[in-house]
């Protein structure tokens, strides 16, 4: 009799307020465990990017023997600045509904000769925000013009080991800028508090859909459309919440390219080596940020 | 005339038992609840986790209490309506998993 107690073993035998508590647990943990998960995946393809950038550095760095290693830091940071200035611009440019460079504009466009020019081309192209454009396409000059000033040694290269090194830190910013998780490298780029807030954002949207995810569990125990109605709600406040922690990001990195920095110190002229008329010169603050366009005699 | 009274009274109470029967319903509740904890995460992001620390602290009693009670009726009918939610809690536990997949942003 014992025996085929033994055999018959059911989940009646056992306690069932244990049972049940059990269960609950477990599925507790299922939930937080596979949101763990997915915050460890990414960590882990973070982890796997870092990897990646430290190898690609490697690779840059054989690349280039006899090159400053500030260089080719100054260099793979100019790149991830550009990639930010392009993504600002773009973000900037879809701002307006209707962009349309016709042949007029274009004439005018290569006519213009200074920002009032094309401030106006831009309007007449229908860029509404022609002074936000303008900003930002005046900041990647900046950052060109301070790159230029402040590694002179990677123009003492050879034209081919330049575009080979060019190439090879335009791979590692598009990886770095494309990288699900780009903390690291855009802290330089663009200061720690932007990653770490987004790191948070994204953290607190992962624990709120754990703590909802939870609750559509427990209600799935009165039946199986309120545990749907319930989880969709999770999912639908999971998106809000990670598109809210992108849009934030986006804002956060962007803001301080919109404008040119306050000049700071003595100011220094530069001229292109074809300086025929007055706007091929511009000026830079101490610090090699671009200040304006020099209209003084050269 | 107390006891037109009590039967209207009665009658009333009658209607609104059979009212509350049809239209709070479990999915009724969870799609209101739903509905507010969008509403609060797109306008008032803040609170959303005040007001789900506040649903969890009434979900899971109340999902406990009516487990037991299923769990008994389950011993005294021999059906099994226990065994059919604990099913339920698994698959929206799968679904969660789908959700959380699909809801992920990796992409900037």
């Amino acid at each position: 009799m014992k025996k085929t107690r033994n055999s018959d073993f059911s989940l009646n035998q056992i306690n069932p307020k244990l049972f049940m508590f059990g269960l609950i647990a477990v599925m507790t943990l299922i939930i937080f465990y596979s949101c763990s998960t997915g915050d460890e995946s990414i960590n882990k393809s973070g982890k796997a990017e870092t990897k990646t950038k430290s190898e690609k550095n490697k690779t840059i760095g054989n690349a280039e023997i006899g090159l400053d290693n500030s260089v080719q830091e100054n260099l793979n940071s100019y790149s991830e600045q550009i990639f930010v200035g392009v993504e600002s611009l773009e973000i900037a440019l879809n701002k307006n509904i209707d962009v349309d460079f016709n042949a007029q504009a274009m004439q005018m466009l290569e006519t213009a000769e200074d920002e009032y020019d094309l401030k106006i081309v831009f309007e007449m192209a229908g860029i509404a925000n022609s002074q936000e454009v303008i900003n930002i396409l005046k900041s990647i000059v900046a950052k060109q013009q301070a790159f230029i000033t402040q590694n002179s040694s990677f123009y003492s290269l050879t034209p081919e080991k330049q575009a080979e090194l060019l190439n090879a830190s335009i791979e590692f910013a598009r990886i770095t800028y494309n990288s699900p998780v780009l903390f690291p490298p855009l802290e330089q780029v663009s200061g720690s508090s932007c990653a770490r807030t987004f790191n948070n954002s994204r953290g607190d949207c992962i624990e709120d859909f754990a703590v909802c995810a939870a609750g559509a569990i427990y209600a799935a125990g009165g039946g199986i459309w309120p545990g749907l109605v319930v989880a969709a709600g999770c999912m639908a406040m999971k998106y809000f919440c990670d598109k809210r922690a992108k849009r934030d990001y986006k804002e956060c990195v962007i803001m301080p390219m919109g404008t040119v920095p306050p000049p700071t110190g003595e100011l220094t002229i530069h001229c292109t080596a074809f300086a025929i008329e007055e706007d091929s010169c511009w000026t830079t603050d101490s610090n090699g940020k671009y200040v304006g366009r020099y209209t003084g005699p050269k | 005339m107390v006891n037109m009274w009590e039967g209207i009274l009665a009658q009333n109470n009658f209607y609104f038992k059979k009212m509350v029967k049809k239209y709070i319903t479990p999915t009724s509740i969870s799609f209101l609840w739903s509905l507010i904890l969008i509403l609060i995460s797109l306008l008032y992001p803040g609170y959303t986790r005040y007001y789900l620390y506040l649903s969890i602290i009434v979900i899971i009693p109340t999902a406990i209490i009516s487990l037991i009670k299923q769990r008994r009726q389950d011993k005294l009918n021999g059906t099994t309506t226990f065994q059919a939610s604990i099913y339920r809690m698994l698959i929206i536990a799968f679904v969660l998993l789908a959700f959380f997949i699909i809801t992920k942003q990796n992409y900037m």
